[in-house]
């Protein structure tokens, strides 16, 4: 309610702005120069074309860093009139925009200029209370249209954390010409890798190095694709002085364990249990007779806390140092390194050693092994030392320091054991000094995501049914129905079922509701009763109609287009489903539809009808498989989901006897 | 100030006022005692199973002159009872919005655990942070976390925020919260001082608190207990219709009936647009070469009418593509001729011009004043135009008066924007109040006109042709939706919706037609193809005739209901589907759904019938809803009107079986 609040304020200042009135401005060459190269002709679904996209970096030797950006975009339909706009970020404490300036040229020539007048700047994330980046957005879409150039140069400086970089070639606009070039203090050398693209090397004139890609493609959006992370093209820059390798006043880092005693610099001191930590730790695990029930004790409580995303001395570092566990404990409320923290100091006051691992969240594919930077994540998870008796699927052996139950202690409907989707798979850094390294997350089986649905159901003469039924899911699947469950009023949450229930079943009434969630093992049960008065049609009072799928298996995906330009994404689950129904006295089965069996790499779909002892039952079951499809498969995928939709409309017919 | 700033400000005032909820005068430190009982409470009092609930809920507001310049000082106090986690992670994140000439003073937050452990916030805690600037203007916020917020717990906090430059006058002061509040209570404290006629006043809305009882220090309080959580519902009245609320205002103690007050309104309107609607001879020229050959009364009303709307730009029309730059220079039309010679104007303008023109050509046509029933319903036993605001041109054809609103582009000759139907209609008037009710627009006013042309494969995919237009209030609504979009958004659009229903179908072929015609029905054009769109069997295929409907879900889903249900206007729906069958299958059984009928509110007439030759499928459907003007249906009329549409809901999902076999049978 509140973000809502935040925002309908921006829109009423921006509403309120006055309207701006330019006379015969003039802009500078380079835009000009831009306005007139020939754009290649698109799909029409491209809104506009970016014809330049330039960032000049100038370090010095003190350690500042200078940026100037140069960046003009051509509107090609009226959806693209949002592109005309200029947005930089930038830290309260750590940097500055200096300068921001932008210019729209007309089809006829007209321009017109934007200066500090018709800049905003306005705090970054609305809804975080505690955070220090803002943004400078000059919005010029109100004066575009088709045809129209808008361009626009930013000046900033900064003192960076780190000696390093990473520029992004192109968003989803297709990009004519895009450009970084790093100039460095005499005798300081750069490096530099390349992802989502081959690799991009760059130019170099005396200390200035320049990395360019000219004529990128648009990026289209579509279902269930890899995240644009990872299509983008991208590089990630080193630079340092060439003698020492060092940077002046920045870190730079040859490899993940450099990043890691970084890291272990900042958490390891504010782990340390004060009495108040201590004393909530063995209050907590007073109980518990093994390990596995400690841990789940205080993971309970620590994923209990309060999130506030604090984002407060980013430039001096801490964006990656959590509070001190005893602080944490007191206010009840922290962000993820704080979560991490505060659970890993409980553990340490009960001797179980636990080491913070940071990770990208959002897109597993995103941390790159080969460039060791902690600029890669955004996010911080926890690893805990176990032993044997502890068998999970989120145990992971590290070289050096053994056996790792990985846990998540800011997700607080992700139990001990599990993973939350978007983190499984992903590179992740062990913040353990020198031990520390880079190690992949594991990825859960579909079987550690399941739901089991149960479905007795009794058919009348006339079509109206009642019915029971039982559901227990587990992992992830679990974690999106506790979701619902904890995130909804005890009123919306029955709205909600009512909804899924009588989008299958018209005009259903619940009797019945009963969700049991067991957070601590993981599992979410869930018991729904109902009835539908006219749920089979009957026909000619001589054949009976009904569809056993009588309601939605939760998810669906749905590949609608004809064709497809990026690989498809699917994570990993499985359902199944056995649906009993006794059938009206007086009626026979004239015709079930066929089974189906469907089994690819990707996953495995069957149905089965049977009749016996006047029950019909009718199972299916779906078995979906992490893993990345290229696009040149796709009709295969789509073929395979087709199936699926197709097999759960398929009637049964009873006829009378 | 800009006037949009203004609004801008009474936006805020509002939101603040009904999310940050108000309270009486504390010192310092002073909190007011807590209850053990309250601490121990394990189950809310005035809703059960809600996360949090509110003890109290105090605001005081005062209005006070310091320096020469008004302000207003609002007191809030609350204290929330925390119940479960959801409600901790909902009750436990404050911010304060103010703007620049506001400020935020004396902010005091603790949280009292369970264990009577009490947390204060500190200082440092405090955020200010400015959420967004722009020139020299600046929206900030106070921001903080409340520390250590766990089930059992008590959250309170207190804030005093002073807006400079006005007093209280016509605000809204809500009652009700996003969770239950067990007392509400607003003090308010008037300015008054030698000179000043004005008194604030106070009048509730859907609430019936306590009396207002004078205070010692001046204040009049006034409370109400028990108050449940707001809760938003799919097809509910304008919020304000159901929320309680008081508007506090300031008015002159003019000692005037309802009655007097509106005939005084009526009368002084009638004046003020006397110039705004000036007959000029450019004017009668105008009117008269627009009338042309026509003879009746609504002839030369419906030209004149077209005329505003064809000839006239509309400036506010984001259609028209002003920028603001282009909006900036436009000129102030001061009378009906500047409109005329220019070509252009806002909505105020082509409505005066229209008056001006209906006027010359004979008839007697005044501004009429209405409210809007999107934002709440009106009373006019409540003397004040607060609430009537909105103003369209009445015009008297023999006997009775019509109404008309040339500026509202896309609203069909005859009807008006659905927010000003049925609505009470003050006639300006140098003598009377003419009150006259504006008629609503019957069903088949605004329909769906729907055609496919399809064809069945043996596989099941349908194929073929569609047409469907939208008329009245649906046209309206879809224009106003896309009319600044580009051929590709509308597009998307369309497919959006198709694709909600049906999630297979690939569209080709697609025309979007009319979108910005004032007349014409907005109509959509496609070519479609939906795989799987009939079941198959091992020997039969189940279709779904009601090819319009196929993959809607019911109306109203969930069984139980807060509020009135309401819809915005009656409509209608005329759909003729045929469907040519694959060869090799014939009828198994083609019944007809049912029809049924509710008149003169509702009916439902589908009929299934095959040609001849028994290979085609004819399926016609009608539907109406809102006849005899009945949109709105109490709470206790909520389970018939769900079953209603529930049986609408599957007869549209009634199946024809076709069975493999040689012979066709006709139903």
């Amino acid at each position: 309610m509140r973000k809502s609040i935040l925002s309908i304020c921006f829109v009423l200042l921006l509403t309120a702005a006055p309207a701006a009135v330019a006379a015969a401005d003039e802009a500078p060459a380079w835009l000009h120069q831009a306005a007139a190269i020939k754009v290649p002709t698109y799909d029409k679904e491209v809104p506009a074309v970016v014809l330049r996209n330039e960032q000049a970096v100038t370090v010095s030797e003190e350690g500042r860093v200078n940026y100037v950006t140069t960046y003009a975009v051509r509107i090609l339909t009226r959806d693209g009139r949002a592109y005309a706009e200029a947005v930089e970020v930038y830290l309260t404490k750590a940097g500055k925009i200096r300068e921001m300036t932008a210019w729209l040229i007309r089809p006829n020539g007209f321009v017109k200029k934007y200066d500090k007048n018709e800049t905003v700047d306005r705090i970054s994330e609305p809804n975080d209370i505690y955070d220090e980046y803002r943004v400078k957005i000059i919005d010029a879409s109100d004066d575009a249209d088709v045809g129209v150039v808008f361009g626009y140069t930013a000046a900033s400086e900064e003192r960076p954390l780190f000696n390093q970089d990473v520029w992004r070639f192109q968003g989803r606009l297709p990009t004519l010409q895009s450009r970084y070039s790093l100039t460095l203090p005499s005798g300081w050398r750069a490096s530099s890798m390349t992802f989502n693209h081959e690799k991009v090397e760059p130019t170099i004139s005396g200390s200035t190095y320049a990395w360019e890609l000219l004529n990128l493609p648009p990026i289209k959006p579509e279902v269930s694709s890899p995240k644009l992370s990872n299509l983008a093209p991208r590089i990630a820059v080193n630079y340092a002085r060439g003698d020492t390798g060092a940077g002046a006043t920045a870190k730079t880092f040859e490899d993940w364990r450099q990043v890691s005693r970084w890291a272990s610099d900042l958490h390891d001191p504010q782990a340390v249990p004060d009495e108040s930590v201590t004393a909530k730790a063995r209050e907590l695990t007073v109980s518990s007779k093994t390990d596995l029930d400690r841990i789940r004790a205080i993971a309970h409580f620590v994923q209990r806390l309060q999130y506030i995303s604090i984002d407060i001395g980013i430039g001096k570092g801490n964006g990656y140092r959590p509070h001190a566990a005893a602080q944490v404990l007191a206010k009840a409320y922290g962000d993820c390194k704080d979560k991490a923290n505060l659970m890993r100091s409980m553990l340490r006051a009960i001797n179980i050693t636990a080491y913070p691992i940071v990770i990208y969240s959002g897109d597993p594919t995103y941390v790159r092994e080969e460039w060791a930077s902690p600029s890669q994540f955004n996010h911080c998870i926890i690893g805990i030392k176990v032993g044997d008796e502890i068998q999970a699927a989120t145990v992971i052996v590290h070289p050096v320091l053994g056996r790792l139950l990985i846990f998540d202690a800011t997700d607080e409907h992700t139990t001990v054991g599990d993973l939350p989707d978007e983190e499984q798979g992903s590179f992740a850094l062990i913040v353990a000094g020198d031990s520390g390294s880079l190690v992949r997350m594991p990825t859960m089986p579909p079987e550690s995501s399941q739901l089991e649905r149960q479905a007795e159901v009794e058919l009348s003469p006339l079509g109206a049914i009642t019915a029971k039924l039982k559901e227990q899911s587990t992992g992830q699947t679990a974690v999106s129905q506790r979701r619902a469950f904890r995130g909804l009023s005890s009123s919306g949450y029955k709205q909600m079922l009512e909804a899924w229930v009588t989008r299958g079943a018209t005009s259903a009434l619940i009797s019945r509701i009963e969700p049991v969630d067991n957070s601590v093992e993981g599992h979410f049960g869930l018991d729904v009763d109902f009835s539908a008065a006219q749920y089979g049609q009957l026909m000619q009072n001589r054949l009976l109609v009904f569809n056993p799928a009588i309601v939605s298996r939760r998810e669906a995906l749905f590949l609608t287009e004809a064709k497809r330009e990026h690989p498809i994404v699917l994570d990993s689950h499985t359902f199944t489903e056995v649906v009993r129904v006794k059938l009206p006295a007086g009626f026979e089965v004239d015709e079930m539809p066929d089974a189906v069996k469907l089994d690819t790499p990707f996953g495995s779909y069957k149905t089965s009808y049977e009749v016996k002892n006047g029950q019909l039952v009718f199972t299916r079951a779906l078995t979906q498989r992490a893993t990345t499809i290229p696009a040149a498969q796709y009709q295969a995928i789509r073929s395979f989901f087709e199936r699926i939709r197709a097999a759960e409309q398929a009637p049964v017919v009873l006829a009378r006897k | 100030m800009t006037k949009t700033l203004s609004i801008l400000i009474l936006y805020l005032s509002l939101l603040c006022a009904a999310t940050l909820k108000p309270s009486p005068v504390l010192a310092g430190s002073d909190w007011k005692p807590i209850d053990p009982a309250d601490l121990a409470l394990k189950t809310p009092k005035v809703e059960k199973d809600t996360d949090a609930e509110a003890l109290f809920w105090e605001v005081r507001v005062e209005d006070e002159v310091e320096g020469g310049s008004p302000r207003t000082v609002f007191r809030h106090y609350v204290r929330i009872k925390i119940f479960t986690e959801r409600g901790r992670e909902t009750q436990s994140k404050i911010d304060i919005p103010f703007l620049d000439n506001w400020s935020i003073q004396d902010i005091a937050a603790r949280t009292i655990k369970p264990d009577g452990t009490i947390l204060e916030i500190k200082k440092e805690d405090i955020l200010e942070r400015t959420i967004v600037k722009e020139g020299r203007t600046k929206i900030k916020a106070k921001s903080f976390a409340m520390p250590g917020v766990e089930p059992g717990a008590l959250i309170e906090y207190r804030w005093k925020e002073v807006r400079r430059d006005r007093f209280a006058n016509y605000i809204r002061l809500h009652f009700q919260r996003d969770v239950p509040v067990q007392v509400v209570k607003y003090s308010l404290k008037p300015y008054s001082a030698a000179g000043f006629d004005f008194g604030m006043r106070a009048m509730t809305f859907q609430a019936q608190p306590s009396p207002f009882v004078k205070e010692k220090d001046g204040s009049y309080s006034t409370t109400m207990t028990n108050v449940p959580a707001f809760r938003e519902e799919p097809r509910m009245p304008p919020e304000d219709s159901v929320r309680p609320w008081m508007l506090v205002y300031y008015s002159e103690d003019r000692k005037l009936t309802p009655d007097k007050f509106w005939k005084e309104f009526g009368k002084e309107n009638f004046e003020r647009y006397k110039s705004r609607t000036k007959v000029s001879d450019e004017v009668k020229q105008a009117a008269a070469t627009a009338i042309g050959d026509a003879t009746t009364p609504e002839q030369k009303i419906e030209r004149l009418f077209e005329f505003c709307r064809s000839k006239i730009k509309n400036t506010n029309d984001d259609a028209l593509g002003l920028t603001s730059e282009d909006r900036a220079k436009l000129k102030e039309n001061k009378t009906p001729a500047d409109t005329l010679k220019r070509g252009m104007g806002t909505g105020t303008d082509i409505d005066m011009l229209f008056a001006a023109l209906v006027t010359a050509a004979g008839f007697d046509a005044r501004v009429a004043n209405l409210s809007d029933r999107s934002d709440t319903f009106f009373e006019k036993s409540f003397p004040d135009d607060y609430f009537i605001q909105s103003y369209d041109i009445a015009v008297r054809v023999g006997d009775e008066w019509r109404f008309y609103d040339p500026a509202s582009t896309y609203v069909p000759f005859g009807m008006l924007r659905w927010q000003e139907e049925s609505q009470e209609a003050l006639v300006s008037d140098p003598k009377e109040a003419i009150w006259v009710k504006t008629p609503l627009s019957a069903p088949d006013k605004s329909k769906y006109k729907r055609v496919a042309k399809l064809r069945l494969s043996e596989d099941g995919t349908l194929e073929g042709d569609v047409k469907i237009e939208y008329y009245g209030h649906l046209a309206v609504e879809r224009k106003e939706w896309d009319d600044d979009d580009s051929p590709t958004q509308r597009e998307d659009t369309l497919k959006e919706i198709v694709k909600e229903r049906l999630s297979t179908a690939e569209l080709t072929d697609i025309r979007v037609e009319n979108v910005t015609d004032p007349v014409k029905p907005f109509t959509y054009v496609y070519h479609i193809r939906v795989p799987g769109y009939a079941q198959r069997t091992g020997k039969r295929l189940f279709l779904q005739p009601a090819f319009f409907q196929r993959g809607s879900g019911p109306l109203f889903a969930t069984s139980s209901r807060h509020h009135a249900v309401y819809f915005n206007y009656p409509w209608s729906e005329e759909d003729e589907v045929t469907i040519d069958l694959p060869a090799g299958f014939s009828l198994d059984s083609a019944e007809s759904p049912a029809g049924f009928s509710s008149a003169p509110i509702s009916e439902y007439k589908p009929t299934a019938a095959v040609t001849k030759d028994g290979r085609t499928l004819i399926y016609k459907r009608t539907f109406y809803f809102g006849g005899g003007g009945n949109i709105l249906f109490p709470v206790g009329a909520y389970n018939q009107l769900k079953a209603y549409f529930d049986q609408l809901h599957t007869q549209d999902n009634h199946t024809i079986t076709l069975k493999q076999a040689a012979v066709a049978a006709a139903p």
